[in-house]
Parts: C-alpha cells; sequence; structure tokens
C-alpha cells in the first residue's frame, strides 16, 4: 500500500491527474464493455430466437402441410382406400418438398450455435420426420383407423409445434 | 426455450403457440370432417372425438384471446364473425346433432371443405401473422439493440473523448496553476521575494498559495531580521574582529612582553645565579678583604707604630741637625774668626781666607741644609704626625671598613641565599612564563 501510495507521489501531476482520470475511464470504458457484451448476447440470443423463429414459420409450413396430408389421408382411410389416394400422394409430395426445405433448415440451423435444448428438439423432428414413411406405408395399407392416423400425424405436428 | 430476456417475443410465441395448437386441432377436425363427409356419415365415436378436439381447441383458442395482441384479436374476431367461420360452427353443431344420421342440412362435402379451407387458411393466415407479428417484434428488438449498442458506443467513444478532453483541460488548468506556483516557489528559492503569487480560491490549491504567501511575507520579514541581524552582527564581528585584532595585538604584545619577560626572567635568573656567584664571590672576597682590612689594620697599626718611630727619629734627626746647625754656628763663626785672622794674616791668610770662606760657605751650607733638613723634619714629624693621625685615621677606617665589609659580606650571603630562592622562583616563574608563553602562542596560531 505504501509503495502504492509512494508510486503515487513519486509521480508528475500530468500522470497523476491522467491516472486518477483515466480510472473512472477505465471504469467506463469496462461499464461499457460489460454493457456491450450484454448486447451482445441479447444479440445473440435474439438473432438465436430470431432464427428459431424463422425456422418455426417454415414449421408452421411443414405443420400445415402435415395436417393437409392428415386431410387427404382421411377420405382413403375412411373409404378404407377406395377413394382418395391420388389426392393423399399429391399431398405427400407437397409435404416432401416441405421436410425436403426443412430438414435443409434445420442443418442451417445446427450450423449456429443453439443451444442444447433447441438441438434436441431438432432431433426430435427429425426422428419423427423420418419416421413418417412408415406412417404414411401403414396409412396407405390402411393399418389404422381414421382417428388413429389423425393422432399420428397430430404427433408429429406437436413435436413441431411443440419446437415453437 | 429461454427467453426470459425477451419477455415481449417470449409471450408473442406463446400466443403464436396458442393459436397453432388451435389450429391443430381445428385441423384434427377438418380432417376428421374430411373423413366423415367423404363416408358421408359421422359415427358416434368420431362426434365424440370431434367433441374433444373442438373442447380443446376452444381452450386454446381462449388463451390466444386473452394472450394476443390487440391487432391479432381483431383478426381473429374479423375470422370469428366472418361466413365460413359462422358457417364452419353451424356445420359442427348440424355434426353433432345430426352426423351420426348422416342429415347435415344441406350441407354437402364440396361445402364442407370449401367452409372448413377457407377457416384453415384464415387461421393459417392468422398464425403466421402472429409469427410475423413475433418477428416483427424480434427485428424491433434486434433494431433496438443494434440502437442501444451504437447509443453505448457512441455514448462510450463520447465518454471517453469528453474524459480525454476534460483530464486533458483539468490537466492543462491544473498544471498552468501548478506551474504558476512552482514558478513562484522556484522565485522564491531563488530569493525574489517581490513575486505576485496568483489569485487564491477555495480549494487545496488555495490553501498551498495562501500557504506560499504567508511562507513569503514571514521569509520576507525573516529575511529583513535576519539582515538586520546579519548587519548587527557583523558590526559585531566587524568590532569583535576588531577586538580580537586588538586583543590579539596586545597578545602577540603579550606575548612579545611575556618572551622578553622569559628573556629578562632568564637573564635576571642568569645574573641573579651570577648576582648570586657573585654574592658568593663577594663573600669571599669580603671576607678575604676583611682578612685583609684586618691585616691593613695590623698594618696601619704598625704603620702608626713605625710613624711613632719616625716621629721619634725624626725627633732625633730635628737634635741632629740642631747640633749640625749648632756646628754650623760654630763652624761659621770659626770661619769668620779665620777670615778676619787671614785678613789680618793678609795674604799669607789669603788662602786660609779661601778656605776660611769655604768652610764658612759649607758651614753657611751646613747651616742651610741643617735647617732645611729641620725644616723638613719639622715637615716630616708634622706630616708623621699627620701622617699618623691619618693612619691612624684609617685603620679606624679600615676598622669601620673591616666590619662594614663584614656586615656587607653577612648581607651578601643573606643576599646570596636570598638571590638563590629568588633564582628558584624565577626559574618557577620562567617556566610558567614559558607555558603561557606556549598557550598563547597556539591561541594565537589558531585565532590566526
Amino acid at each position: 500500500m505504501h509503495s502504492i501510495i509512494g508510486f503515487i507521489q513519486a509521480r508528475r501531476l500530468v500522470t497523476v491527474l491522467g491516472l486518477a482520470l483515466s480510472v473512472p475511464a477505465l471504469l467506463a470504458l469496462a461499464l461499457v464493455g460489460a454493457q456491450i457484451w450484454q448486447q451482445n448476447t441479447k444479440y445473440t440470443k435474439i438473432i438465436e430466437v430470431n432464427d428459431v423463429v424463422q425456422f418455426s414459420r417454415i414449421g408452421m409450413d411443414l405443420v400445415d402441410a402435415l395436417s393437409r396430408e392428415r386431410t387427404a389421408a382421411l377420405p382413403f382411410v375412411a373409404t378404407r382406400g377406395k377413394d382418395g389416394l391420388e389426392a393423399y400422394q399429391a399431398s405427400i409430395v407437397v409435404t416432401d418438398q416441405v421436410i425436403e426445405k426443412i430438414l435443409v433448415d434445420i442443418q442451417n440451423l445446427r450450423a449456429i450455435e443453439i443451444n442444447d435444448t433447441i438441438n434436441q428438439d431438432l432431433d426430435l423432428i427429425v426422428e419423427a420426420l423420418a419416421n413418417i414413411a412408415t406412417l404414411r406405408q401403414d396409412t396407405q395399407v390402411i393399418t389404422y383407423s381414421a382417428f388413429d392416423v389423425i393422432e399420428l400425424y397430430s404427433a408429429i405436428n406437436q413435436i413441431v409445434i411443440d419446437f415453437v | 426455450m429461454a427467453f426470459s430476456d425477451h419477455a415481449e417475443v417470449s409471450h408473442s410465441l406463446v400466443t403464436s403457440v396458442y393459436l397453432l395448437n388451435a389450429t391443430e386441432y381445428f385441423a384434427m377436425e377438418h380432417a376428421l370432417g374430411a373423413g366423415a363427409f367423404q363416408v358421408e356419415r359421422w359415427d358416434k365415436t368420431n362426434i365424440a372425438q370431434l367433441g374433444d378436439i373442438t373442447k380443446r381447441q376452444a381452450m386454446f383458442f381462449k388463451k390466444f384471446e386473452r394472450s394476443a395482441s390487440p391487432e391479432q384479436a381483431e383478426m381473429y374476431q374479423t375470422m370469428v364473425s366472418s361466413e365460413p367461420y359462422q358457417s364452419m360452427l353451424e356445420l359442427r353443431d348440424i355434426v353433432v346433432a345430426w352426423g351420426q344420421f348422416g342429415n347435415f342440412q344441406g350441407y354437402d362435402q364440396a361445402q364442407f371443405i370449401e367452409i372448413y379451407n377457407t377457416v384453415h387458411g384464415d387461421l393459417r393466415s392468422l398464425g403466421t401473422k402472429a409469427l410475423d407479428d413475433v418477428l416483427v417484434i424480434i427485428d424491433d428488438k434486434i433494431a433496438r439493440i443494434w440502437g442501444d449498442y451504437m447509443t453505448i458506443l457512441w455514448g462510450a467513444l463520447a465518454a471517453v473523448i469528453a474524459t480525454i478532453a476534460i483530464a486533458g483541460l483539468l490537466v492543462l488548468v491544473l498544471r498552468a496553476q501548478v506551474a504558476r506556483l512552482v514558478d513562484a516557489a522556484k522565485e522564491m528559492a531563488g530569493g525574489n521575494l517581490d513575486i505576485t503569487l496568483p489569485r487564491t480560491h477555495k480549494n487545496e490549491l488555495g490553501a498551498l498559495i495562501i500557504a506560499l504567501a504567508v511562507f513569503r511575507d514571514e521569509t520576507r520579514k525573516a529575511q529583513k531580521f535576519e539582515d538586520e541581524s546579519r548587519a548587527k552582527a557583523l558590526q559585531e564581528a566587524s568590532e569583535a574582529s576588531q577586538q580580537a585584532k586588538e586583543k590579539l595585538e596586545q597578545s602577540r604584545y603579550v606575548v612579545s612582553e611575556l618572551e622578553r619577560a622569559a628573556t629578562a626572567i632568564e637573564q635576571l635568573s642568569h645574573s641573579v645565579n651570577v648576582a648570586a656567584e657573585m654574592a658568593d664571590q663577594a663573600r669571599t672576597k669580603s671576607t678575604s678583604i676583611k682578612d685583609k682590612s684586618d691585616r691593613g689594620t695590623q698594618t696601619v697599626k704598625t704603620a702608626i707604630a713605625a710613624m711613632g718611630d719616625i716621629r721619634n727619629s725624626s725627633n732625633e734627626i730635628s737634635n741632629i741637625t740642631k747640633l749640625i746647625d749648632e756646628i754650623s754656628f760654630q763652624t761659621n763663626l770659626l770661619a769668620l774668626n779665620a777670615r778676619v785672622e787671614a785678613a789680618r794674616a793678609g795674604a799669607a791668610g789669603r788662602g786660609f781666607a779661601v778656605v776660611a770662606a769655604e768652610v764658612q760657605q759649607l758651614a753657611a751650607r751646613s747651616a742651610k741644609a741643617a735647617s732645611d733638613i729641620s725644616e723638613l723634619i719639622v715637615q716630616s714629624t708634622k706630616q708623621v704626625q699627620y701622617g699618623s693621625e691619618v693612619v691612624n685615621k684609617s685603620g679606624e677606617a679600615l676598622d669601620d671598613i673591616a666590619d662594614g665589609i663584614f656586615e656587607v659580606a653577612e648581607v651578601i650571603q643573606n643576599v646570596s641565599a636570598t638571590v638563590r630562592e629568588q633564582s628558584t622562583a624565577i626559574g618557577e616563574i620562567n617556566k610558567t612564563t614559558a607555558a603561557i608563553d606556549d598557550t598563547l602562542k597556539t591561541i594565537l596560531s589558531d585565532a590566526a
């Protein structure tokens, strides 16, 4: 302590004043740095949220496409395969296009720094989408009842909605 | 997802999720209806499922309504009050009431599809709008963060510039003030006390200036006092120096005198020693003189006796000369008689006359010689008498002298003893004087 006081007392007035004024300046800079870091954190988070919401919009397209596919599947299932296959398959094509797009978006989303929870939710979506082929296959062979189909598609949609 | 830092976004997203869930349940109803209308019949199970779905749907719609933004609520109300939605509600009631009987009160599949597709489309639009609202909020947030970011940056830059400027200004002002103080202090240190100090303020520098002013004034007083004291001291020193010089001179004089005194004392000591020796010699000589005087007295006595003898002899010589004078007288008479007789004898007597003349002359000369001798004897007697008296007196004088010499010898002996004591004392004085001389010389050497 004495050495610090001695050091300060041995300095020139300009140096001491510079030091005295540089301390608050440095503190201000540190505060600014902290604020910038905080803003950067906020920015990073909001960008992450933005990416997630952007992804959610695409997810909503997926939900919409799956809903349409499900709606198209029901007449086919209700008629036990007599009617609605073409419409169902047409909806599948549309859904697949959305799925293809959303898988790319998932990859893009993974490319940015996202937290583990999002990653796990994305894993669930990917897993659900991987199972959709089986669902479609089972649906086309009339494995499920109409309500089962609704429920199964709804389960996939719920995963996407839950992600949002 | 943790959106704790963005409550508004979180709220909008939750609202969207409510709407998505409601839409999902509507889509399930749509799908269920699509199947039922395909077979133109709703069985009880489907109707029950529809009831469950619509209940959940309504729950989410209510949640959405509660958390929706005014704009979203307005859109929702617009949708709810739209004809397709009202038809959808009517159709739903019909299905619940009559679906199991395949009676749809005039609604066919195509109308169902149109109504549900329209409502589904409206809900999707509303959902898209909700998410777009979220994105707008996010964009607003991003813009705000950027704004804050830039504000902070510019603020920080401004603060740094302001700090540097203020610091520079403070440094310049304080440095100038301190420099003036330093210059003033240097001037004061250099002895210039006729300086004007900067104006004072009620701060530390002001206190320093006041202290310097006090110091200056006190220094002036002290200097004045010092000058006076110095002058006085110089004067005193001068006087002291003068006195010292005088004392020095006096001391030198004293030393000189002491040296001289020492020399004199040495000489005196020497003289005293010599005097002592001389006193000894004088005493010896006085003793000798006394002896000689005694012998002189004896000799005088002898001389007086000899004078008496001479006087006696002179008396005898006087008697003899008287006799010679008488003889000369008789002779002269005889010669005269002879001459008379020779004259009487004439020529024969001439020769005799000549002898008689010669005898007469001889008698005359004898008489004269006797007279002279007598006179001389008288005179000698007188002189002897006088000489005897003188010798007698001389003997007395010699006695007196001998006595005096003896007394002098005793005095000299006393003087000699005294001189020896004095010589010893002088020796001590000489040593003391030498010591004083050495001391004074040392003092003078130091003083010089």
